[in-house]
Formats: C-alpha cells, structure tokens, sequence
C-alpha cells in the first residue's frame, strides 16, 4: 500500500472525517464505474458504492494495513452489488406479480456497443475479472485477492472470457474476422 | 484480432458505457455522511448500556487472576464464571443494517461465549461443542454450523498444517493462512468450493488455548450465507473467553 494511503487510513481511524472524504474522492470514480458494469443498472450501483463506503468507514479497523487497501475495497463493493441486486431481483419479481399491463417502453433501455454488450452476456466468473482486470485495472493477483479465487483459476477465467467474447463478436458481426 | 488492440478496445469500451453524471458524486457523499452521522448518534447511546457490561468483564479479569496465581480452586473459577453476565444484548451489523442480538452465556469446562439463541442451538457432543441454526435448514441448504473443539496437546502452529491438509481435500483452493486479530487472536484459513449461492465456504479460526494446546473453531456454511451465518457466527467468537486453569 502506498504511503499516503496508509496515512490516510490511519488518520481515519483516529476519526479524521477529512481523511475519509479524502479517500472517498480517491476511489470514487473507478468504485462507481466498477459498481455500473457490475450490476448493469446505475440506481443499484449507486447504492452499492454508498454501503461499500459505509461499510468501509464502519470496519477500517478490521482491516489488515500489511494488505493492499484496494482488493479489500472492492471485494466489500463486489459482495455489496451482488447483494443488492438479489434484492432488486426479488422486488421486481414481486413488482411484476403484481402488475396486469406492462409497457416496456416505458422502461428506457441503454444502448450499447456491440463488444460491450457482448461482456455484459457472459457469466459472472468470466465477466467480473474482465471488468476488474480491464475497468479497474487489477492485476491477476490482486483479482484473485478481491474475488478470493486461486490466481491461476482468475489466469484461466480471463482467457476464456476473452476466448468467448472473440466468438460473441464473430457472431455478432456477421461472422466477419475480429 | 491482436491482443493489444483487443485489450484496448475492451477497456474502452468498458470506460465509455460506465460514463455517471458528476453530481452523483456529491449526492451520494452527502447520503454517506448523513448515514454515518446517525450510527454515530446511535452508536453514543449503546456505549452507556455497555459500560456496565465493560465493568463486569473487567472485574472478571483481575478474578482470573487473582484466582490462577493463589491457586484457591475450582470454585474461584465458578464465580468468576458467574461474574459473566448470564444474558445481555450486542451489536451486530448483519447485511448493512444494524441490530442488537440477544445472546446467552454457555459455559463448558474451558471456555465460556455467549451464543445468538434467537437464531442458534449450542449442542455439546462427544469430545466438541457445535453451534447450529435453530431451525434445521431445508434439504437444498448446504451445512451451516460452527464446532469448537480443543486439541490439548497441540499448539496452534502445530496444528495449522493438520487441519489445513483435512481442508484441502474439500477446498483445492484453500487460501494461505492468515493471522488476524478479529473476531479472534490467531490463524484463519479459509475455502470456497465454487461460485454459486449455495457453494460450500469453510472458515477455520486455530487459536491458543493458554496451555500447551489449541481451540480450532470450525465455521461451515454457503457463499450466500458469507454476510449472514458467517456474521453471526464471527460476532459470536468475538465473545469468547478462555477459562484459565489452576
């Protein structure tokens, strides 16, 4: 962890509230873009991004200073999202239950790139270490520490995730060579 | 396609569909601030309810004490035993929402913790201790539970690599041993066997047990369980305290 950073999180835990804006500014940006692509809804990555930060600032004692900060704080941000689109999940089941006429139109619907469209299609396994190693900018090892999944399983579960977004594309593009 | 240009256009593409207004950020800061200011304003209020129980646990200590250098016996033990609370109430953040559980002392010859019995039974078995959901989970759940067992003639290092062997075989992707000081002083290993909700997770927490021996405290439940089960059983552990012997 760099120097600053540990500074800074020291200072927090004396209960400097500046310090803690501070590493809100820090991680903001790439927190919520990582938060976006994740749950691919921006209300619920909103969401996510404040109770990881909450989270954050709550158990920053728990937190091992020998560690990188990074893979912490997103590990807490990935579980914070999957968590919170279980609960999506359940109340627009219930939503739909309940409701007799839907107009879909009615529900703006974000227009995407192909390639991107394509990543968002893939599982889970494959999609958030592609998000973590190209959005973040995450190393293979620091993954593996954020997804607590072994390093040459995140080696392999990249590859092949690139493997099927090759295919993805082909078909998308008509089959020409990409 | 070359793997540069793929790279590239991977992240670009990634940087270009995550694009957020600016004043989110401001929105959001304002939503975080106000939500700690309240935990705060909470947070003062339950401190003067657990200065009582801080007393307690304190006069406890110096009895131990006192108690294991004069050697005065058993029945020292058993009133400092008594000094712990029998029942009281304590924080737990469960899922980003806050709540004060009701837990129950248990004592057994070596050790004393006080179990959430809203939500848990304390069963006491042949050679361990096993805390299990009070309800048996339906069939489709994987095994929720957390067994205390003391290995008398092991210390924890020694016993570090016996139960990190017994885990491999069903976690291939045992993480390395970490020494943490939450809930518990001591060794964690920790195993996930998958990535789905209900993907086996076993938690292992190794620590002395004041002799020559170790408590290895086992938590078994699913990856779903991770900001639940796995919670409750750590807040749990954060209660436990070592009876020293004469």
């Amino acid at each position: 962890m760099e120097l600053n950073e540990k500074k800074l999180i020291q200072d927090i835990l004396g209960g400097d509230k500046a310090a803690f804006k501070k590493l809100y500014d820090i991680h903001f940006n790439q927190g919520m873009r990582t938060a976006i692509a994740i749950t691919r809804d921006r209300e619920v990555a909103k969401d996510a991004l404040q109770e990881t930060f909450i989270r954050v600032y709550r158990n920053l004692s728990s937190y091992d200073e020998s560690q990188p900060f990074e893979p912490w704080f997103y590990r807490i941000l990935i579980n914070e999202c999957n968590r919170l689109l279980k609960k999506e999940a359940k109340i627009k089941q219930l939503v739909q239950a309940q409701k007799t006429e839907v107009n879909s139109s009615n529900s703006p619907k974000e227009e995407y790139d192909d390639l991107y469209e394509a990543i968002q299609s893939l599982k889970d396994m494959y999609r958030h270490p592609l998000i973590l190693k190209y959005l973040k900018g995450f190393t293979e090892r620091d993954i593996a520490t954020c997804l607590e999944i072994n390093v040459n399983t995140i080696k392999t579960r990249l590859l092949k995730g690139r493997e099927k977004l090759r295919k993805l594309l082909n078909e998308k593009r008509g089959g020409q060579h990409v | 396609m070359s793997k540069n240009l793929n790279e590239d256009e991977i992240k670009q593409t990634m940087l270009e569909n995550t694009e957020y207004d600016s004043q989110e950020k401001e929105e959001i800061w304002n939503k975080i601030e106000s939500e700690i200011k309240q935990s705060e304003q909470n947070n003062k209020k339950q401190a003067v309810k657990k200065r009582y129980a801080i007393l307690i646990t304190a006069a406890a200590a110096v009895f131990l004490l006192f108690g294991t250098e004069t050697g005065t016996g058993y029945a020292l033990i058993d009133k400092v035993k008594q000094l712990f609370v029998p029942e009281k109430k304590v924080p737990l953040s469960i899922e980003g929402t806050e709540e004060e559980t009701d837990v129950t002392l248990k004592e057994s010859a070596d050790y004393v913790i006080y179990v959430d019995e809203e939500h848990y039974r304390y069963e006491e078995k042949e050679g361990y201790d096993l805390i299990v959901p009070k309800v048996d989970l339906p069939e489709r759940y994987p095994e929720v539970s957390m067994e205390i067992r003391q290995i008398s003639d092991k210390k924890p290092d020694e016993v570090l690599k016996d139960v990190q062997d017994e885990l491999r075989k069903s976690f291939p992707e045992l993480k390395a041993p970490e020494k943490v000081t939450t809930p518990i002083k001591g060794w964690m290993l920790k195993g996930i066997a998958g990535v789905e909700w209900d993907s086996p997770v076993s938690k292992t927490y190794i620590i002395s047990n004041g002799q020559a021996g170790s408590f290895v405290i086992k938590q078994t439940y699913f990856l779903e369980a991770s900001e639940g089960h796995a919670v409750r059983f750590d807040n749990m552990l954060k209660e436990f305290k070592l009876i020293p012997k004469e």
